[in-house]
């Protein structure tokens, strides 16, 4: 009975949560070779400790170990990537913006009209891949994760603020983003 | 009347403020211009990313995962053929019987590790992949020793 | 004449320019404690080698390693600031028989004759527990260094470091560092007994040189076979190790002097985990590995020797300059890779018990 169980538990860690866990993985990568490895290392170290998993833990903590890697390493991988390129933290959000109050609340309602009306909806997932990993992590948690506030803090290891500021300045930078690449456009 | 700080406004697009603050930001955000632009931005963004589709797992990252978790002698043959089949729900079938099968012998035999090998390549792979970071690895070691790459692919 | 199997990660060097730019306080400090200028100018020099050149260059590169098989080759090398390299193994016909290549992100492996390509990622010296400048403290707390007038390498005015054990009379490193622009330009590693183990020297350079940028690019041609070598290993402190390998870390009782633990990484082979412990003293590494007893350790060879430990069979072997000692203790088997002689390690291995 308890060997079947664990059978199925090893069924679903597989196929469903490796499922999951690569959908996730790609998200953050954007790229299918990365997702994959990325999926494959984080098995490999919660998998280490298989034979102490005790089964009345609810599999689902096994996942969110498996999910933490992906995301840990994944920034290891991010950082690689971007090895060379300039990393320019966006400054003040809420600063320098004041200074072009009327212009900015226009554009901003004109950048929602066009989404509304999905026409920049390719330039969302392209703005999204450029911006920091702890903002793009965030963001990919979020949204396409459907993720509470709550698991992703469990996942990122920290509180529950500092998510919601991620999030929020992750948006703050999308839109921002979006502004400045338009024709024309400096936001 | 102040607006709402934009962290507030974008945990409440996420349906995350606890319900007094909700109710707070609903009344301000109704009579606020710029504020429900934001918002509405805000939850654009979280519909317009959500919609976007991820590919399917590759089949390699899945064998790998089942072997990894114990499906060491999974039959090949005829799952290879079937696995580069384009139905998909039969390949997920094929696989969680094959990982149940595997996985259960392994149990029955006593032991999921049984008695792996652990070739000399391997560990001497990982010494010199750790050896190479050293400030003062020699180049010589560097430019003659195989990479790290290479030797860590005897060991997988 | 035996090919060089293939060049791999000096980019570390590169990889250390930016953390080493701090170190340099760190390390005039460590220069001022021993309050000898002679030191402080070893330690100037050694950091101006770590440091790439700002300019590129190109040339070729002759490689000896004294060791069993023997091995030489030569490397054909351009590089260019930053992180950017290209280096051709060449093969007597003068065809390439391995390319690395870099442009600062992955560095690529292509082996054109087998049509196979590798894609890694190399590993951040910052993820280590002991930092550069730290692993240079050590150096210099364990060694002693020497400045000396190195002739001229390849045409170009040297200087020469001499990398001595404390009460040592011989070198173990010496390095070739070009007076402009500090490019290392000779290297040649000894043996405890002071017999030459390897050398590595630029036969001709051009420095500065132009450089065609695409010179670094790399794309798999058709029908190349490419792997992605593995993520890099941790660089756990003890306690981590023992919780993700489920195996409480065996600690030697005795180490030779200077060694100071540095990490731990827990590999996998099949499920089954393998503790891996890193000691350094600034200059060589010592690992210990740890695995269940339950597994079949193989090898090519027959060992070089055995001796009797708690009771069972230790084994040595023989790898280039690698010792590896292996026994079985308890449930466990325990195996230690350096390259210090064997004496040494079979203490190390007793000191276990």
């Amino acid at each position: 009975m308890v060997q079947a169980d664990r059978a199925r538990d090893v069924e679903r860690l597989v196929c469903d949560y490796g499922e999951r866990a690569f959908r996730f993985a790609y998200r953050l990568t954007s790229n299918v070779e990365d997702a994959r490895d990325l999926v494959q290392e984080a098995y490999r170290r919660v998998l280490r400790s298989w034979e102490t998993y005790d089964a009345r833990q609810p599999l689902e903590n096994w996942f969110f170990s498996i999910l933490r890697h992906v995301f840990l390493d994944g920034a290891k991988r991010y950082e690689r990537h971007h090895y060379v390129s300039l990393h320019v933290r966006l400054q003040g959000d809420d600063g320098d913006e004041a200074a072009l109050e009327d212009t900015l609340a226009d554009r901003r309602e004109a950048l929602l009209d066009r989404l509304e009306r999905e026409e920049d909806i390719g330039r969302l997932r392209e703005a999204l891949n450029r911006l920091d990993y702890e903002f793009r992590s965030a963001l990919v948690m979020c949204d396409m994760e459907g993720m509470s506030y709550e698991e992703i803090s469990r996942i990122v290891d920290a509180p529950i603020g500092t998510v919601r500021s991620r999030i929020s300045r992750g948006r703050a930078a999308l839109r921002r983003r979006l502004l400045e690449t338009e024709e024309g456009g400096r936001p | 009347m102040s607006c709402e700080p934009e962290d507030v406004l974008s945990a409440y697009a996420d349906g995350e403020l606890d319900p007094a603050r909700r109710a707070r930001v609903d009344a301000h955000v109704s009579g606020c211009g710029s504020c429900k632009t934001t918002v509405r931005l805000f939850a654009r963004f979280k519909e317009g990313l959500r919609s976007e589709a991820a590919p399917e797992m590759p089949a390699s990252l899945r064998r790998s995962l089942e072997e990894m978790v114990g499906a060491r002698d999974a039959p090949t043959g005829w799952l290879d053929r079937l696995a580069s089949s384009n139905f998909v729900w039969r390949r997920a079938v094929v696989a969680a019987l094959c990982a149940c099968a595997v996985l259960a012998a392994a149990l029955w035999r006593g032991s999921v590790f049984g008695d792996v090998e652990v070739p000399m390549d391997l560990v001497l792979a990982a010494h010199d992949r750790y050896a190479l970071t050293m400030p003062l690895a020699s180049q010589e070691t560097i430019l003659a020793r195989l990479p790290v790459g290479i030797a860590a692919e005897i060991g997988n | 004449m035996t090919t060089t199997r293939i060049p791999a990660k000096a980019i570390i060097v590169s990889a250390v320019i930016g953390c080493f730019q701090t170190a340099w306080p760190i390390m005039a400090r460590a220069g001022e404690r021993r309050a000898t200028s002679a030191r402080s100018e070893a330690a100037e020099l050694l950091e101006r080698v770590l440091a790439p050149p700002r300019v590129a260059y190109s040339g070729e590169i002759w490689v000896d390693r004294y060791g069993d098989p023997r091995e030489s080759g030569r490397v054909r090398v351009q590089a260019a600031f930053p992180g950017r390299f290209r280096r051709e193994a060449a093969g007597p016909d003068g065809k390439s028989t391995r390319i690395a290549v870099t442009d600062g992100g992955a560095e690529w492996l292509y082996d054109p004759s087998r049509r196979r390509a590798w894609k890694s990622i190399p590993a951040s010296p910052d993820d280590k527990r002991r930092g550069p400048e730290e692993e240079l403290a050590l150096t210099m707390k364990n060694y002693s260094l020497r400045v000396a007038e190195g002739g001229r390498v390849a045409g170009r005015p040297a200087r020469r470091i001499d990398i001595l054990e404390l009460n040592g009379s011989s070198p173990v490193r010496q390095l070739w560092i070009d007076e402009d622009y500090g490019l290392l330009l000779q290297e040649k590693r000894y043996r405890p007994d002071g017999v030459l183990a390897g050398w590595m020297r630029f036969q001709e350079i051009k420095i500065p040189a132009e450089i065609d940028p695409s010179v670094f690019q790399f794309s798999p041609p058709e029908g190349t076979r490419i792997s992605t070598a593995p993520i890099e290993p941790d660089y756990m402190d003890l306690p981590s190790a023992q919780a993700s390998a489920g195996m409480v870390p065996r600690v030697p009782g005795w180490l030779p002097p200077g060694y100071l633990f540095e990490s731990a990484d827990v590999l996998e082979r099949r499920g089954v985990p393998i503790l891996h412990c890193r000691y350094s003293d600034g200059v060589d590494v010592l690992s210990v590995f740890q695995m269940p007893a339950k597994t079949r350790f193989t090898h090519q060879g027959a060992p070089r020797k055995t001796f009797r430990l708690g009771g069972r069979r230790a084994r040595v072997f023989l790898e280039g300059d690698r010792k590896i000692v292996e026994w079985l203790a308890d449930d466990q088997r325990l195996l230690l890779i350096g390259p210090l002689p064997v004496h040494l390690l079979r203490r190390v291995a007793e000191s276990f018990q």
